[in-house]
């Protein structure tokens, strides 16, 4: 039984049969972090110790034949910026180095409490701000299936490399779904208010979102069933809990599948390509491709660029290091703040601090910020008039393939990676993101949108591309 | 709009980050990128165009008003530094 290929589903049925032991899976993936993950860099903290204790227990209780936990000792990673208790809590940035978490996230402990064992915390771009890892205060990710490119987020390289059979990650305007495009695997952001964000440092209080990152996508509803459902310590979350997410699309005879063409003419000529070639995938799977328009989805991001920065100003005020976090000393109070804040932020969590400050500012709040909430109306407008006749929509997820770490970008150039996927954060809907096809041996990857609550149609009908697609990537080490 | 160094200065003050000088020409370099990149913007027409200012659907649902005791407040404060009978001590504010 080849435990690398297996879904986190298969697992826990072999578990629950005794086939394998929960041990031998946490053993296998410490032992793919040990070989990996000094050229990889996927994880900041390594929780190996931890994840073979829950995976002991675990196995215990199948001795004792007792109810095997739903994720019962499933090696899993989390994005470094939901609080794992005990554990330092990052976020990506220096100012955050010895931040020891007191508490965990719901969805982390509600994961650990269903049997999940945390393998560890995954690296990230200072405080999410970034689609590559470039930002963050500690090392690039490097991709699993081309050393010389970005992972996109550590989580899924650590899924990308077997180091863990799923993660929990945040997702603001794309970056767990731009990194899984890249990794070749599969990215659930779901609608807003379906999992907890307890226990989840964002940079945008209004965007951010937590999602999940698989290798199957029947994992996705596993892991669902678990994470989603009502917090009281997070007033947006839904009372709607994950068996009652609507999964009724996939019964349609045939799905209408919306397809913006000024949209995929932005997209590179392998990618495209590459999907225009595999139309017969789709149809395959009962889909039709029905032409539809979304004109304001251009603006969606820069629109998204303006809320994310301005609240970035806002969520970033707190890091002052005198609660908690690293500091600077300083002869008065001013100083303390303007040292530590200096010294323990990067460059782009400073620039955004600066940029929404000024967005802000008396003069610019109509101009800019006002704007951009009127141009948020327009582009979930837009969607509402698309959802009107198509069950679901496909999109892109980036122009092209994983960046190289090498490359330089201007600042407006790295947001602009953002294009497919923060109108779609924008518009609050839940996508799937899962590769169809190979470009020189790289993913090329779909979106998938849904209507709000939508997520297990959205995961039915990826069971069902996966399937017809028979499309896998083996990590370079 | 042109930007001054004066500006960079007072935005400086606001964010509460110490800049030098050859930084105050960086952060005006970047604040006139991004106008340029958010240029596009502005030939959209949204007049009578209502802004959006909460992205969940559905009606807010909220918890009764009951006093409730935070279980890891202890946690929290022991990870300040300098925390001591229910409050954070920092540097001196006010100068005599």
């Amino acid at each position: 039984m080849n435990h690398n290929t297996m879904s986190a589903a298969e697992a826990v049925k072999a578990i629950k049969k005794k086939e394998i032991k929960a041990r031998e899976l946490v053993e296998n993936a410490i032992t793919r972090l040990e070989y990996t993950n000094d050229r990889l860099k996927s994880l900041i903290t390594i929780t190996g110790e931890n994840a073979l204790q829950q995976a002991d227990a675990v196995d215990k209780k199948v001795s004792a034949d007792e109810a095997l936990p739903p994720l019962g000792g499933i090696p899993l990673v989390i994005k470094d910026d939901l609080a794992l208790e005990g554990i330092p809590n990052t976020v990506g940035t220096k100012a955050l180095e010895n931040n020891y978490s007191p508490f965990s996230a719901e969805v982390v402990q509600r994961s650990i409490d269903s049997g999940g064992a945390v393998m560890g915390k995954a690296n990230m771009d200072e405080f999410g701000m970034g689609a590559t890892t470039k930002t963050s205060s500690y090392f690039w990710s490097r991709n699993p299936l081309d050393l010389d490119r970005t992972a996109g987020e550590g989580a899924a390289a650590a899924v990308s490399a077997n180091q863990a059979m799923l993660a929990i990650a945040s997702d603001t305007g794309g970056g767990l779904r731009e990194a899984a495009s890249y990794c070749g695997i599969m990215g659930l952001c779901p609608t807003p208010g379906v999992i907890s964000r307890y226990g989840l440092t964002s940079f945008s209080s209004s965007l951010s979102e937590v999602g999940l990152l698989a290798r199957k996508a029947e994992d996705f509803l596993l892991m669902l069933d678990i994470a989603s459902g009502y917090d009281p310590r997070d007033f947006a979350t839904s009372a709607l809990s994950a068996t009652s997410l609507k999964d009724d699309l996939i019964e349609n005879n045939i799905i209408t599948a919306g397809y913006p063409t000024e949209i995929w003419q932005q997209v590179e000529a392998p990618f495209k390509d590459n999907i225009e070639n595999n139309i017969e995938l789709f149809k395959n799977c009962n889909m039709e491709f029905q032409e539809v328009s979304l004109p304001y989805f251009k603006a969606g991001l820069l629109a998204y660029y303006i809320l994310v920065i301005s609240e970035s100003f806002s969520n970033l005020s707190r890091f002052d290091g005198i609660r908690y976090g690293y500091h600077y000393e300083g002869a008065n109070l001013e100083e303390w703040y303007q040292k530590t804040r200096k010294h323990t932020f990067g460059e782009e969590a400073r620039r955004r601090s600066f940029l929404g400050a000024y967005l802000l500012n008396e003069d610019n709040y109509k101009k800019y910020y006002e704007k951009a909430l009127q141009v948020w109306t327009l582009v979930k407008d837009d969607f509402s008039r698309v959802f009107e006749k198509c069950d679901l929509l496909i999109l892109p997820v980036t122009r092209l393939p994983a960046p190289l770490l090498e490359e330089t970008k201007s600042f407006t150039e790295n947001y602009q990676i953002d294009e497919f996927c923060a109108p779609v954060s924008l518009a609050g809907l839940p996508s799937l993101c899962l590769p169809v096809s190979k470009s020189n041996d790289l993913p090329v990857s779909v979106q998938l949108v849904g209507k709000p609550f939508s997520e297990k149609s959205l995961i039915k009908l990826s069971m069902r591309l996966e399937s017809e697609a028979n499309v896998s990537f083996m990590p370079v080490i | 709009m042109k930007i001054n160094r004066e500006d960079v200065q007072n935005l400086l003050q606001t964010v509460k980050i110490e800049g030098s000088e050859k930084e105050v020409e960086k952060i005006i370099e970047d604040i006139y990128s991004l106008e340029s990149w958010l240029e596009p913007l502005f030939s959209i027409d949204t007049t009578e165009v209502l802004p959006t200012v909460y992205k969940y659907e559905g009606n807010n649902v909220q918890r009764e008003d009951k006093a409730q005791q935070r279980k890891n407040q202890h946690k929290l404060w022991e990870m300040a530094e300098n925390f001591e009978e229910g409050f954070y001590r920092v540097p001196p504010i006010i100068e005599y």
